[in-house]
């Protein structure tokens, strides 16, 4: 079934206007990332002064797999997901660096050069339903708007591709249930509509950001399942941003953490849980609640709050909270911003002054 | 739906009741005496008494009340004369049936109303929304500067410099005045097309304003965010988005002030001469012809639980979330 | 020795009205119906459940913020249920809440001093450096430094500010503490510096607590005990190692076995958001809504074990399996096969 739209898609697609010539296969896709972000940085210039939400900031993604950004609360990951689709409010936001996608640099395209690439071949799915989901209009018109403009599709066909993309997501009586405004969806159906929206163009990039955080466990996890299947399925890169390291662990393939707007720790997420390289990263992991852990025993939280962005501190932004500063020695952790540089292997990265294999040393897992 | 029509009916009767009771009420704590005033030079006790009586005077107020009541309800006798449900009853001053004089003024202010509200929506949100889609550039700003300005002008000021501009001196429009619009439309266009003009530019710069920051405001909205995302071209995601949330903020300042726009009505037919219910009310207090004032204040309440229905109903047109 | 708080058959209906001019009721949303459980004084009983179980509405019924439908809550014996007002002052010092928000809960105009003393000045313990100096200890018992007396809650990080709100709870040194979510709001690193906190304070100070929370792994650390709601009702209750061991209700099984955990050796193609050893359960479907729940067993509709029984009978909360207070109500209690 999935193929077949593929084709069609693609048929439909050859003479919109819109360069679309991106392979969907082919060599090249092995050798080189679809998604390559290079020292990205967004700013806003607020009433306080300037906020540093995303600060140099890179990372790729390869098709077929999936990439966590984790981090806390204003850590920069929704920032970081709205710039490489250019969604930042320009008048407010000020952005550098590249966001190279299938080859082509989306920071220096204009809106016009933007919207070939959103909703076709990089789509979104943010993370409340409710709110991401226009109240005045139907499912119907939600999915097939962007989707007729792109493609010239009819009215019928738009909501054929409707239908089959809700029935893909697991809505029960797609039909029926097309004609519908967002507020008759449970916050579960309603997060499916919204996945069903990104893949309407068949992307080859989904970046969800937080796509489960609204929702109960129980029906986190059912979405989970459904992007985790969709992915596999259609071979399509997951960008996917979230604060709960349980999400990353389940699916994963690599991660990204971030903290105060820098990458601190990326690498295979099995690599990066189990043996984390960073002491922000070994300090989340430990900090979390488990369903196995000691119960009696206390939890081991970070020191301290994080940082405030308009005013930073120097070094390390970590460094005010991080446990392991002296053993760097002298002030550098407080004075010299480590770089963040592969650990041997270049799919391991980190940002930190301590000697690699440091932090194992210490203990044998951080997984009680 | 059938369910809030009738509530909105009951409703409806339940606030013409209690404003008819407040006008008596408020009628009766005035210190002037209406039979005094019909009474002329020459009043005699005799015949101050005999007015008092016709007019109804002489009764306890809750009596009094009640027989308009029973009028409006089920019919009323005056002395040998029947006025058939619903009866307003007869003016203190000429005698006229106030039904029939309602009934004579009231297209006089309803095209008014009318003619000036879609003058002021279309003018006023066209305006605005242009204004909000080249937000900071040129035409913005032009626009923005052209509201502010109507918006610190008056009825009356305005009205007569432009009626004085131009009707009388360049002849560019009719003079103003109201015609039947089914004896001759385009003389009731024509008279009326300075009034409405003077309204909007006057109430619809204040809608430009409104609709351009609501509009604004409703582009912060993450589902505008969401349609952005989805490639879809910035006036699209204005135009099919973004205004529908502004739509209801404009609705909803509309509804709030068709109220203070029946309370303009008074110097807009004043100074443009026409003669509908607002100057009927004036004259009406002036001469205390207590059962012209009723009807004009029913007349009034009505209008305005109309319009705020008509509103309800937009609401539920635009908003699929809002059912009646 | 007699409960501290006993709840019996406590129900809070919300009626649904349409219309904003002579409204009509077209229904209620049961946001709480007929639940029953005891807190034993310096005991803390975890109240867990998804969105709209009635959670919050349960915690501001025992604090009395609002009136209860039916049912009886006895406060020492005291049943406070229908008190008025009067009634309620000299009990609203002994059981003090702690709200989700760290932003919003508190008046942003008042200094933390001001803030944390109000209690004890609205109804009126100790005297004006009594309270001064009250403040500063409280300051201390709940990790801020006692120079911030003076700044206003914006000056603060929201796990500083949820420490603001525990303090002002302590404040009139309560029995009893109901806890709605107070670390929902807040990033894992704080998180756990105020759950460290609470577990703390509640078995240095003795506090009995109902600690509200959808996230169980965060419950378990601070409850004894812990029960289980859905859509207005308990469906299982039990000591804390039990349930999280030992359930036997399939929501709690499909609850717990939803929880994404960090597992050592995890990697792709494990499946997603699974326990160690467990059984994994998908429940289909979302929560049905509370304004007209599903007739017999409330979870029948996402139960993978609904039987014909369970749409016409509701199964009573009974004592079950070996543990002592273990309640489950289910027609086919059954612990997970391993
Ligand atoms: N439009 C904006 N104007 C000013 N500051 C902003 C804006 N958007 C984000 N920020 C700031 O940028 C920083 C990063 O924000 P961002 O939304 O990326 O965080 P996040 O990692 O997604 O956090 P969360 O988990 O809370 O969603 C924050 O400090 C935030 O306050
Ligand atoms: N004041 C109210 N009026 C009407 N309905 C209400 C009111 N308060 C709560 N409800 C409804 O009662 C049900 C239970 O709400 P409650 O806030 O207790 O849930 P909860 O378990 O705390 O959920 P959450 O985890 O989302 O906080 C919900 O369906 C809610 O919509
Ligand atoms: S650079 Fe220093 S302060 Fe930063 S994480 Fe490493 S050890 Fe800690
Ligand atoms: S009573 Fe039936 S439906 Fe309810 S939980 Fe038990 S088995 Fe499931
Ligand atoms: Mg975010
Ligand atoms: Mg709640």
């Amino acid at each position: 079934m999935v193929t077949s739209v593929y084709d069609g898609y693609d048929s439909d697609n050859s003479d919109n206007g819109y360069d679309n010539t991106g392979s969907h296969e082919g060599e090249e896709a092995t050798v080189r990332p679809l998604l390559a972000v290079e020292d990205l940085a967004v700013r806003f210039d607020t009433e306080g002064g300037t906020v540093q939400a995303v600060n140099g900031l890179s990372f790729s993604l390869r098709r077929g797999r999936t990439l966590a950004v984790v981090g806390e609360s204003g850590s920069g990951k929704s920032a970081t997901g709205l710039a490489i689709l250019g969604l930042h409010d320009r008048r407010r936001a000020r952005i550098s660096g590249r966001v190279e996608f299938d080859g082509v640099d989306l920071a220096g395209l204009q809106e016009r050069g933007l919207a070939a690439y959103r909703g076709s071949r990089i789509a979104m799915v943010f993370q409340d339903a409710l709110t991401a989901l226009s109240p005045y209009h139907t499912i119907e018109r939600q999915l097939t708007d962007a989707y007729r403009r792109r493609t010239g599709a009819s009215r019928r066909a738009a909501r054929t591709r409707a239908v089959e993309m809700l029935a893909r997501v697991g809505i029960p009586d797609p039909v029926r249930r097309v004609a519908e405004y967002p507020h008759e969806f449970s916050g579960g159906m309603r997060q499916r509509v919204m996945i069903a929206m990104a893949l309407m163009g068949e992307p080859d990039l989904v970046i969800a950001d937080e796509p489960t955080t609204a929702l109960d466990v129980t029906v986190q996890a059912q979405i989970l399942d459904l992007l985790a299947g969709l992915q596999a399925e259609s071979d399509l890169a997951l960008l996917l941003i979230t604060h709960d390291l349980g999400v990353v662990s389940g699916v994963a393939h690599d991660m990204l953490v971030m903290y105060a707007g820098r990458g601190v720790e990326q690498g295979p997420a099995a690599e990066v849980l189990a043996a984390p390289e960073h002491p922000y990263t070994r300090g989340l992991l430990r900090s979390v609640p488990t369903l196995h852990g000691d119960p009696d025993a206390d939890l081991t939280p970070i020191a301290g709050s994080p940082p405030d962005l308009l005013d930073p501190p120097p070094g390390c932004a970590f460094h005010p909270r991080c446990d392991q500063r002296e053993r760097v020695g002298g002030d550098r952790c407080a004075t010299e911003v480590p770089a963040f540089v592969p650990l041997g292997d270049p799919e391991r990265m980190r940002a930190c002054h301590l000697p690699s294999g440091a932090l194992e040393a210490l203990e044998g897992s951080v997984i009680r | 739906m059938f369910g809030y029509i009738l509530r909105r009916g009951l409703g409806a009767v339940l606030i013409l009741l209690v404003v008819s009771a407040v006008t008596f009420l408020l009628f009766y704590a005035l210190p002037a005496d209406p039979a005094r005033l019909s009474c002329g030079k020459t009043c005699t006790p005799q015949s101050l008494a005999q007015i008092r009586h016709s007019m109804g005077l002489d009764r306890p107020l809750p009596v009094q009340y009640w027989q308009f009541l029973h009028g409006v309800f089920a019919g009323r006798h005056f002395d040998t004369v029947w006025c058939a449900a619903p009866c307003l009853g007869y003016s203190f001053v000429n005698q006229q049936s106030v039904s029939s004089t309602l009934a004579d003024r009231f297209p006089a202010t309803l095209s008014l109303a009318a003619g000036a509200s879609v003058l002021i929506l279309t003018v006023g949100v066209g305006f605005g929304i242009l204004a909000a889609l080249r937000r900071g550039r040129a035409l913005d700003k032009q626009l923005t500067a052209v509201a502010l300005v109507g918006a610190s002008m008056q009825v009356y000021f305005l009205g007569i410099v432009a009626r004085y501009l131009l009707v009388d001196q360049l002849d560019l429009l009719p003079q103003p005045g109201y015609t039947g619009i089914t004896s001759d439309p385009g003389k009731w266009f024509g008279g009326m097309l300075l009034p409405w003009i003077t309204l909007a530019v006057v109430s619809a710069a204040t809608y430009v304003r409104f609709t351009r920051s609501a509009m604004i405001e409703a582009e912060s909205q993450e589902y505008v965010r969401t349609a952005r995302a989805q490639g879809l071209p910035p006036r699209v995601v204005h135009l099919r988005y973004a205004w529908r949330a502004a739509l209801t903020l404009v609705l909803t300042q509309f509804g709030l002030d068709l109220g203070v726009f029946l309370g303009s009505a008074v110097i807009t037919e004043t100074t443009f001469n026409i003669h509908g219910i607002a100057q009927l009310a004036v004259t009406s207090v002036t001469n205390l012809d207590l059962p012209m004032i009723t009807g004009t204040v029913l007349v009034a309440a009505t209008f305005i639980v109309v319009c705020n229905t008509a509103v309800d109903f937009c609401y539920a047109l635009i908003d699929p979330r809002v059912r009646l | 020795m007699n409960p501290l708080l006993e709840v019996s058959g406590l129900a809070k209906h919300f009626p649904v009205r349409r219309g904003a001019v002579l409204a009509r009721r077209v229904g209620a949303v049961k946001a709480v119906d007929g639940i029953g459980f005891t807190v034993a004084r310096g005991e803390s009983l975890g109240l867990v459940g998804e969105s709209g179980c009635g959670k919050s509405t349960t915690g501001r019924l025992i604090t009395r913020l609002l009136e209860p439908t039916a049912g009886a809550i006895r406060y020492d014996g005291q049943d406070i249920a229908h008190a008025g007002r009067r009634e309620l002052m000299p009990l609203r010092g002994r059981i003090q809440m702690v709200f989700q928000d760290p932003y919003s809960s508190l008046n942003p105009r008042h200094t933390v001093g001001e803030i944390i003393a109000a209690p004890m000045a609205s109804l009126g313990i100790g005297s004006r450096t009594g309270r001064r100096d009250r403040v500063l200890e409280l300051l201390e018992t709940v990790g801020l430094d006692a120079a911030h007396v003076h700044r206003y809650p914006h000056e603060f990080s929201g796990g500083q500010r949820q420490r603001i709100g525990v303090a002002r709870a302590l404040a009139t040194e309560p029995e009893l503490i109901v806890a709605d979510e107070p670390v929902s709001a807040l990033d894992v690193s704080i998180q756990a510096q105020i759950v460290n906190m609470l577990r703390r304070l509640q078995r240095e100070l003795g506090i009995a607590m109902l600690f509200i929370a959808h996230d169980l792994a965060v419950v378990r650390q601070v409850s004894h005990r812990v029960a289980v709601m859905y859509l207005g009702r308990i469906v299982e209750i039990a000591d804390r190692d039990t349930l999280y061991e030992r359930s036997q209700h399939p929501y709690t099984q499909a609850l717990l076995s939803a929880v994404p955990e960090v597992d050592a050796g995890i990697g792709i193609g494990r499946e997603p958001g699974r326990g160690a050893g467990r059984e994994r359960i998908r429940l289909v479907g979302d929560v049905p809504s509370p304004l007209n729940p599903p007739s017999g067993c409330r979870f029948r509709t996402r139960c993978p074990k609904a039987a014909e029984v369970c749409a016409a009978q509701e199964p009573p909360l009974v004592p079950i399996g070996g543990a002592d207070g273990h309640l489950t109500a289910c027609h086919f209690p059954a612990l997970l096969p391993v």
